[in-house]
């Protein structure tokens, strides 16, 4: 995989780490969604997926459980249309973001985080993440 | 009361001891106002009731909720503040309403009781009281994970 995020400052307890089961290996700062029962998650894919957190640690096949920080500020890879500073951002591929535009609450559910600077198309921008 | 939540796990930030040193405040409790007269189980989702500050039970659709109360409230025993845990991963009951799909936000509706957040907008927000973990059907229950407000 490509576009991991970069840790820029991690809040609260160290990032506010917590731990899920993992459905399959992947590298460390992949953006992870909620993927199924129970407390499971995968590496982000596309739009239409629940942010959880950035993986804090490199998951290798077997693993059977896994680290995500919650709450920071990382570095994170526009998907295409760029996105204004100010503005939540969703999932919307592997590893990559767009700007959040979903209506109502479980529009929010998908929220990345609050995006820090205004980026250009594929551009690395800011992101302020604080889950859930 | 019945159906009060359950610690799966307490999350939360770090404050310096008076040596300096941080140390982890597990599940990041808030203090609220809470009537004298009330008795309310730990464990019971509370919602925010009237100014100034003070909360109540949860008891229905529409109330802003705040966090999960982290002690017992005895019946006038002239204890009128309580704290709330607002950051961790809890068991809470889904109403007898509809079932709830993993990654959704949950709403209070009831007694102790969670739903599927439905309302629009950024006051509907405030009304959630976090990500469900998994898929939960009527009255079943369900892991939980909050971070208030």
């Amino acid at each position: 995989m490509t576009a991991e995020a970069v840790i820029i400052e991690l809040h609260g307890n160290q990032g506010d780490p917590v731990r899920f089961t993992p459905a399959a290996a992947a590298e460390k700062g992949t953006l992870m969604y909620l993927s199924a029962d129970p407390r499971t998650i995968a590496a982000s894919t596309a739009d239409g997926q629940f942010f959880v957190g950035v993986l804090a640690h490199e998951v290798v096949t077997g693993d059977t459980s896994a680290t995500v920080y919650t709450h920071g500020i990382f570095d994170m890879t526009d998907s295409g249309a760029g996105i204004t500073l100010g503005n939540y951002a969703k999932l919307n591929g592997a590893n990559l973001i767009a700007t959040a535009d979903e209506a109502g609450a479980q529009g929010v559910a998908q929220e990345v985080g609050m995006v820090l600077e205004t980026t250009g198309a594929g551009e690395v921008v800011a992101v302020w993440i604080n889950k859930p | 009361m019945a159906n009060e939540a359950v610690i799966i796990e307490l999350l939360g930030g770090s404050v310096p001891n008076a040596q300096g040193i941080q140390e982890v405040v597990a599940g990041n409790p808030v203090r609220f106002t809470v009537a004298d007269g009330a008795g309310i189980e730990k464990g019971t989702l509370m919602q925010l009731s009237s100014d100034p500050r003070t909360i109540t039970a949860s008891s229905g659709d529409n109330q802003i909720f705040v966090g999960v109360l982290a002690e017992e409230k005895v019946i006038s025993d002239g204890v009128t503040n309580v704290s709330v845990w607002t950051k961790g991963i809890f068991d809470m009951t889904n109403a007898n309403v509809g079932a709830i799909t993993l990654g959704n936000y949950a709403k209070l509706n009831g007694a102790n009781l969670i739903d599927t957040a439905d309302e629009a907008g950024a006051q509907g927000a405030t009304e959630h009281v976090g990500m469900v973990l998994e898929s939960a059907a009527k009255q079943e229950v369900v892991a939980v994970w909050i971070n208030r407000p």
